[in-house]
């Protein structure tokens, strides 16, 4: 796109002190920040100082996307489907990034990813997965599975 | 942005703090519980709580924060259908097959009552308040509550107070989106004075209160079901009245704090001869109200207004043909008996001799449920939902 005429711009910066310059109408995505940079500070940079420079390329080029009109349903839909093949260290930052700028559909995006993995697998799976160490006493795991031993064999066949 | 950032991970060293560090691994553990939170109410319940025996971390977040939201008054409940219970003695009626309520809640219910009945004979079932029971026993001396949570397959013995030996006006006050403690609220039967025991999990002891009202009312003999909403505990009396007793929704009510109660006279209550029967539906307290030809449904708003929600006239020219074949058929429309509104939906269940019929006001359809064996015996009827929570957790937090 070309259309860099009279854009105002948002400057952003990383907490390893990269700088972006993001066009308003991108960063205006980013709720929780959004006063700053309508409150006419024209020019000054806004400190992130908690989202590292590659994660905050990613959200820009998320929200840069979704802020283009231009691009129809099945495109966002596969580019959204791309976005989350990451790390899985990388997409907890950017979860932790969405929900630090407030952005609702990234946060969306994200989260439903990591339930998405989570369902399909057993508890063990899940500990491997989350790298969680098990600490029941077997009494307490007993309890632990007791509710599950119900609610397996009813109603909700499909999950 | 091509590839992962694991690859040049390495290189931010030194000053990483909270915040910014994130080692390559998937590390849950870092994630702030509102996050964590943010990713499980994203999976239905069920394998949500498979979650819990992951690690204690998930168990208390999964326990303390997303079930009681699955267990919580309607219209977010799970509905899990209707105990049937034969009417008077309160045994548990109900065959599996009737597709009224969940075959694995009855049968954790059947396992707990056997279990019960193994010391003591007899049990009745007195309420069912957001997917706890509260069950008791008349042949154990002294006589003993329970209070069951079949969906955790547990049961908690709580002695009755010893002042007093009849448990028949008892209710369960349980909202586990205020709090994991229970109260138990027993109606002595009422002259004047409202005269109320109440037990609460969280002391663990009971307290005596008596209200009186201004002016002074007649209630009469006390209604069998009871209703637990936001806070209030409603009953009906024979008299027609609504006796709403506030117990607080706060976390930590303490143990002294003076009970406050109000009555309302019901609806037009001079035009029925019999006093109708209270559920909530939608977050709603409704009433509802029948006499020969008629069915009302009354809404009880929060400035403790009656508001006529519903009405229909099986006499008049809304004529509703098969419904009124059926009635009809069964001679008597009058011993249609209520027996409880759908949590989410505009339906009523009505029942006769056995016989379970499921009617949307709204749309005016209805279905038959199956039979109830055996039949010609009068039964009532308890919605109950499902509770995630577990009452004598033996988990303990660090």
């Amino acid at each position: 796109m070309s259309s860099t005429e009279a854009k105002k711009m948002v400057v952003l910066k990383s907490f390893d002190g990269v700088t972006f310059e993001v066009e308003e109408s991108v960063a205006v995505q980013f709720e929780s920040i959004r006063h700053m940079f309508e409150d006419n500070l024209a020019g000054s940079v806004i400190p992130l100082s908690n989202i590292k420079s590659e994660i905050l390329s990613k959200v820009i080029d998320y929200c840069k996307r979704h802020a283009d009109d231009t691009t129809d349903e099945e495109d966002l839909k596969a580019f959204d489907a791309d976005f989350v093949k990451v790390e899985h260290g990388t997409l907890f930052d950017i979860i932790r990034a969405a929900n630090y700028l407030n952005i609702k559909s990234l946060l969306d995006l994200t989260c439903q990813t990591v339930a998405d993995m989570i369902k399909g697998k057993t508890p063990a799976e899940i500990r491997e997965l989350f790298n969680i160490s098990d600490e029941f006493t077997p009494e307490e795991e007993e309890e632990a599975s007791i509710i599950t031993r119900f609610i397996y064999m009813d109603r909700y066949a499909d999950c | 942005m091509s590839l992962s950032c694991c690859s040049s991970n390495p290189n931010v060293e030194g000053k990483v703090e909270d915040g910014g560090s994130s080692s390559c691994v998937f590390n849950w553990s870092n994630l702030p519980d509102d996050l964590k939170v943010e990713i499980l109410s994203r999976i239905p319940d069920k394998p949500l709580i498979r979650l819990k025996c992951i690690c204690k971390s998930l168990y208390f977040l999964i326990s303390n924060t997303c079930a009681p939201r699955f267990s919580s008054p309607s219209p977010s409940a799970v509905f899990y259908g209707l105990i049937y219970l034969r009417g008077g003695e309160n045994f548990l009626a109900l065959a599996p097959d009737s597709g009224v309520v969940s075959q694995r809640l009855w049968q954790n219910l059947m396992a707990l009552f056997a279990s019960c009945e193994a010391e003591h004979k007899a049990e009745h079932i007195l309420d069912c308040c957001n997917g706890l029971f509260l069950l008791a026993s008349r042949s154990s001396n002294p006589n003993q509550y329970f209070v069951s949570n079949p969906t955790t397959s547990e049961c908690i013995r709580i002695p009755v107070n010893p002042l007093h030996s009849d448990f028949k006006y008892s209710s369960l006050a349980f909202d586990p989106t205020v709090t994991l403690h229970y109260k138990i609220i027993r109606f002595a039967q009422v002259t004047q004075l409202l005269n109320l025991d109440v037990y609460s999990s969280e002391t663990g002891g009971w307290v005596c209160h008596t209200i009186a009202f201004e002016p002074v009312l007649d209630l009469g003999r006390w209604i069998q079901s009871s209703v637990y909403l936001n806070g209030v505990l409603y009953r009906l009396s024979m008299a027609k009245y609504l006796v709403c007793i506030n117990l607080g929704l706060k976390k930590h009510t303490k143990t002294n704090v003076k009970l406050k109660a109000q009555a309302f006279e019901l609806p037009q209550k001079d035009e029925f001869n019999q006093c109708g029967s209270i559920g909530t539906s939608k977050g709603a307290l409704l009433y509802f109200v029948k006499d020969k030809y008629r069915i009302l449904i009354w809404t009880f708003d929060d400035s403790c207004c009656w508001v006529l929600k519903h009405s229909t006239n099986f006499h008049g020219p809304v004529w509703h043909q098969p419904l009124h074949y059926i009635f009809k058929f069964h001679r008597d429309f009058r011993k249609f008996k209520f027996y409880a509104f759908h949590p989410s939906e505009d339906q009523i269940f009505l029942g006769f001799l056995g016989r379970m019929l499921c009617y949307n006001h709204d749309t005016k359809d209805f279905y038959f449920l199956n039979y109830c064996r055996p039949l010609y015996e009068e039964y009532y009827a308890l919605p109950c939902s499902l509770c995630g929570v577990v009452l004598n957790s033996v988990i303990e937090s660090h």
